[in-house]
């Protein structure tokens, strides 16, 4: 039998080695740059944006930026300023193409007006470049949420420390938020040896709870979420009052070594929601795989080109001191 | 509820017009060589141009007024019979039929009423012997790949699935014997689980559903199982490169009862074990095994007893024994169909047939994961030990009943109705964790063993009943007039009786404008209450099916058709173009980004709901049904459209299974008592496909103590890009030698003839630092040789 058995394994094994796979030329539908716009409006400072130009996903340019564009600022559908290209003030920061492939840099210009946004208004930035179609985005700022009802509780459980705090949703918009707790402390290490060490820590901590608005990213710990920071919106409190409990692990975090805690809490809009969330999606699942789900496409509000324009108004509460 | 009484109504008053004395003749129609009940054989009175056709058990019944008539009998590939019948009383004839002596030198594509007379469209019957002369992959002759090669079925490199006007995969109703199955693939699609060697014969109904079929949105494919031969004792055994199969069938008392049995293995790990390490133990095949009994009671009860169980089972054993360390790996996976029917056929009268049935249906998907670990290497007091074990169980479980009715009062009527019953038993995904580690320091201990459900199980009932009367209304005018009313309801389900009920018309009319030329039309509202989730293009047997439920409703579709139909060359050719357009509501997918291999939410959570759906197209077919030459040659030009609230910013969107253009050419051929050939040549609009089309960069952020920014990829609108075209041919060729006692047969061929690298799925990736799109194919040219043992 065997002396059969072996010529059709060989027979099986030269027709199927073949090289499967194949460089191809897909119809992929042809892309004329377009201008896109980058921005982020808060309460806190004069309104910046970027302006540059996109290229075929095939091409062996790069997306470059366009420092010759027309870029006027309307509030409330009123013009307001022109923005213009600050050229004292180049940042370089590292592209990331999705692999961390940060070793590139790229010179960035901002267009700058001094003029800085107000909550409860809505902005619109328009863009012309004689090379391009004209492109607008418009944003609105939410109003301030005020938090109540601020309690910590370090000694009931010797695991965890519990935060909570209340705040009341706004019925008439869809609320996005986000949250992060903020702490400047003194932290204790063990490594694997036994050695203790101490150091300073500032920065976020990862914060636990079992919020139904959280995203579920937990199934082992007991908690639906754990993380630094946590982006959630009103579909299931809207127009109510919310209330957050938080829990923060005591394994390396103790209260009474830390200077500061403070969260940061912050409203922003429905388009800022929706880009980071495809955007992280876009990231961390939607590389075309046979075995993955369809692509995230990451979510733009600008007109006749792509890019952002996003607001936020950010608070910051401090528990400690 | 007025719409029924109306349609009841009308039934009733139309049966009654016809008042003269009437008598009625009757009986069975079966295979003179085997007994085996014939299908679809068209019984004709010429006198009064009338005619029955026999039902799926062989029975007919024609009532006529009183008189002495020619009544024909007559099936392609076997020869007419014509008697003289003088109807002064309700008489009954069973006709045993003789394949007709040319078929010797012809392939005879056995088929029943011609294209133009039926009244039914959008329904194609591919007979057994055609399917055996299509060249297949590896040589195992495949019904499911036959059937995808007819005008208004997609299908996709290596599946069993098919997409049928647009609809997807689980919208399509595949009963074996009457029983649902739920997935018809082995080897994750490269074969499909039906052996051609058990099955009499095979119905696809694409559109213009009778009353009497539900539950799905998109087709229905009947495959009915032979019933065994009751004259005598017949083998068939054929020896393949990957699987073997043998059929035995005879009579267990002649001409009253008879058997089937039929079974197959493929062989693939027996081939693939010499050349693996000593260390690791594979396990990779699939079998099938159908099995069935025919007895006939008396002369008008007939029982039927047929059940169906087949498994793939895929497992890798690894172990590894190291100084101070040993480990073991084991990898399982599994999925299979078990079905089973009782059947009983009771003849009430002339007239009155009736069909009971029982059937159960399971199909599970489980995969086991395991790895076992001892190592003393980290530590001198003593060993460490590790396992984790993962398990997962899915699965849906039917049980159901169903009664149905042939009701015959005269030649204007054929009037079935029936009441069915199926309780289902979801359970859409069990998972089992155990994670344990020992250690001499039990501070390092760790213990965890839970049970993660991605859905409860779920009980869902589903009860439908139907009334559908096949009328003659002119000797020009044929309708089929019908209401198929259902109930559905779980055990979750909170709302109201109303919102379970589905109130489906269905409608079809042939208008003969000649001999040779006949116009139909159609009209069908279908509702189905269960859904495949599925996130890849491939049909993967872990794909899960769940319950309709409160807040993922029910699908339905509605689907007109328009058919004109003639012969050509005196029977020889028959050509039909048919166009269609339908819409689908309720539709779901999963969420984009979501993968079921990695998430943990529950399925309603996972998925977009509420979509609706639109296909339409033509489809064009020539079929050569009679001579040495027979085949067809089928064209489809289709659109097939998605709309979801929250996929594609609520814009319409090609489905992924949108193709424009799909033709099909099939070829038999049959030289001589020797030798026959088989040619397949099939093209298809390549996939669509969401790929990226411009990069631009995003907002600056910091991170990590540097400042980034991304680069983007837009992908445009959703299945913007196409994959290239499908194209491949097949060829195969069959010495048959006959000797007294034995017929053997040689069969090669070659699957993919000019090895077409075929797209399987695309991705990007970086040559030369250019980025480039590239393809995965998965077959290339395959040669196959088989050798098969008839007596």
């Amino acid at each position: 039998m065997k002396y059969i058995i072996k010529p059709i394994a060989l027979l099986l094994t030269i027709f199927s080695c073949g090289e499967i796979e194949t460089v191809i030329d897909l119809e992929i539908p042809t892309h004329d740059p377009v201008l896109v716009l980058n921005g982020r409006l808060d309460t806190d400072t004069n309104i910046q944006i970027l302006v540059s130009k996109s290229v075929g996903a095939f091409d062996i340019a790069s997306p470059s930026m366009i420092n010759d564009a027309d870029v006027l600022l309307f509030e409330n559908n009123q013009f307001i300023d022109s923005l213009e290209l600050d050229l004292n003030n180049t940042i370089y920061p590292y592209i990331n193409d999705g692999n961390w492939n940060t070793s590139t840099t790229i010179a960035m210009n901002y267009y700058k007006t001094n003029y800085i946004p107000i909550k409860d208004k809505t902005y619109m930035i328009e863009v012309s470049h004689p090379d391009y179609n004209s492109i607008y985005a418009t944003t609105y700022i939410p109003e301030d949420i005020i938090l109540y009802n601020i309690s910590i509780d370090s000694i009931s459980n010797s695991d965890n420390i519990n935060f909570q705090f209340s705040f009341n949703d706004n019925i008439d918009q869809n609320n996005f938020y986000a949250l992060s707790l903020n702490v400047s402390c003194s932290k204790v290490h063990e490594d694997y040896w036994g050695y203790v060490d101490d150091y300073d820590y500032r920065g976020q901590v990862e914060m636990n709870s079992n919020d139904p608005s959280f995203p579920i990213n937990e199934i082992l710990s007991g908690y639906t979420f754990s993380g630094e920071k946590v982006v959630f919106n009103d579909a299931l409190f809207n127009g109510q009052q919310k209330n957050i409990s938080i829990d923060v692990l005591t394994e390396d975090f103790k209260y009474s070594k830390c200077d500061t805690i403070k969260f940061e809490f912050s409203t922003f809009s429905d388009d800022a929601y929706r880009y980071y969330n495809s955007l992280s999606e876009q990231r961390e699942k939607g590389d075309l795989d046979i075995f993955g789900g369809e692509v995230v496409p990451v979510y733009t509000n600008v007109t006749n080109g792509l890019g952002i324009l996003i607001s936020k108004n950010a608070q910051e509460v401090y528990i400690k001191p | 509820m007025k719409k029924i009484i109306i349609i009841v109504f009308f039934f009733i008053s139309i049966s009654n017009i016809y008042c003269q004395e009437k008598y009625t003749l009757s009986g069975f129609v079966s295979d003179q060589n085997n007994g085996e009940n014939i299908i679809g054989v068209n019984i004709f009175c010429k006198n009064l141009k009338q005619g029955v056709i026999s039902n799926t058990y062989g029975f007919y019944s024609l009532t006529l007024p009183k008189g002495e008539y020619d009544i024909s009998f007559s099936y392609i590939g076997y020869k007419t019979q014509i008697y003289n019948i003088d109807l002064s009383k309700d008489i009954e004839k069973n006709i045993s039929f003789e394949i007709s002596s040319f078929s010797v030198r012809e392939i005879q594509v056995r088929g029943k009423a011609n294209i133009v007379e039926q009244t039914q469209s959008s329904v194609i019957e591919v007979p057994i012997e055609q399917i055996r002369t299509i060249p297949a992959l590896l040589g195992e002759v495949d019904i499911i790949k036959a059937i995808q090669l007819l005008p208004g079925v997609q299908s996709s490199e290596g599946t069993s699935g098919f997409y049928v006007r647009g609809g997807g995969p689980d919208q399509n109703l595949i009963l074996l014997d009457g029983v649902p199955v739920y997935n018809a693939s082995h080897l994750g699609g490269i074969f499909s689980v039906f052996n051609a060697d058990a099955i009499k014969s095979v119905r696809l109904t694409k559109g213009g559903f009778p009353a009497r079929f539900g539950g799905r949105l998109s087709s229905v494919l009947q495959i009915d199982m032979k019933e065994g031969n009751l004259k005598k004792f017949k083998g068939d055994a054929t020896l393949g490169l990957i699987s073997s199969k043998f059929t035995l069938e005879g009579a267990l008392i002649k001409d009253k009862t008879s058997f089937i049995i039929s079974a197959r293995r493929t062989y693939i790990d027996l081939i693939v074990a010499p050349f693996l390490p000593s260390t690791t133990d594979l396990t990779l095949y699939f079998y099938d095994l159908n099995a069935k009994i025919n007895h006939k009671i008396s002369k008008k009860d007939r029982l039927y007893l047929s059940a169906y169980t087949g498994k793939d089972k895929l497992g890798v054993d690894f172990e590894e024994n190291l100084t101070g360390e040993q480990s073991s790996l084991n990898f399982g996976l599994g999925y299979g169909n078990i079905t089973s029917t009782l059947r009983w056929n009771h003849l009430f009268s002339d007239k009155l047939f009736s069909n009971t049935t029982l059937t159960y249906s399971r199909y599970s998907f489980n995969t086991d994961f395991g790895i076992d670990a001892t190592t003393d290497e980290f530590n001198e007091n003593g060993v460490e030990n590790y396992n984790i074990a993962f398990g997962y169980l899915s699965g849906i479980e039917d049980l159901g009943a169903r009664i149905d009715f042939d009701f015959t009062p005269n030649p204007s009527h054929d009037i079935k109705f029936g009441l069915s019953y199926t309780n289902h038993n979801f359970f859409p995904g069990e998972t089992n964790l155990s994670i344990n580690q020992s250690s001499p320091d039990t501070s390092q201990n760790f213990s965890l063993d839970t049970i993660l459900n991605f859905s409860g199980n779920t009980n869902a009932d589903e009860l439908y009943i139907y009334l559908e009367d096949n009328l003659t209304i002119t000797n020009r005018l044929k309708a089929n007039l019908g209401v198929h009313l259902g109930y559905y309801n779980t055990d979750k389900t909170i709302s109201s009786i109303d919102n379970n009920l589905s109130f489906q018309p269905r409608i079809s009319a042939r208008y003969l404008i000649n001999d040779r030329w006949s116009l139909k039309g159609s009209y069908a509202e279908m509702t189905q209450n269960i859904h495949l989730l599925s996130n890849s293009s491939i049909g993967f047997p872990s794909d899960i099916w769940v319950p309709a439920t409160d807040s993922i409703p029910s699908q339905t579709s509605k689907q007109w058709a328009g058919n004109i139909s003639t012969e050509l060359a005196n029977g020889e050719y028959e050509l039909s173009l048919e166009g269609y357009y339908k819409t689908m509501g309720n539709l779901i997918t999963y969420k984009a980004g979501y993968s079921n291999l990695s998430s943990t939410e529950s399925w309603e959570n996972s998925v977009e709901s509420n979509g609706k759906g639109e296909s339409y197209g033509a489809e064009l077919f020539l079929q050569k049904k009679k001579g040495k030459t027979t085949g067809w040659i089928g064209y489809t030009l289709s659109w097939t459209n998605r709309k979801f609230e929250n996929i594609n910013f609520g814009e319409w969107y090609p489905y992924k299974f949108d193709r424009r253009h799909d033709f099909s050419l099939v070829v038999s051929h049959k030289f001589n008592n020797k030798w026959d050939a088989g040619l397949t040549w099939v093209y298809g609009t390549g996939n669509a496909i969401t790929f990226p089309q411009a990069i631009y960069l995003g907002t600056p952020y910091n991170q990590w103590g540097n400042q980034n920014v991304d680069n983007i990829e837009s992908y445009g609108s959703r299945n913007s890009t196409r994959l290239n075209a499908y194209h491949r041919l097949d060829f195969g060729f069959n010495k048959t030698k006959k000797s007294k006692r034995l017929t053997k047969i040689l069969s090669f061929g070659a699957y993919n003839a000019y090895s077409r690298k075929n797209p399987f799925f695309a991705y990007l990736t970086y040559k030369n630092g250019n980025r480039v799109a590239k393809q995965v194919s998965l077959f290339p040219i395959i040669p196959s040789i088989s050798y098969r043992i008839q007596f």
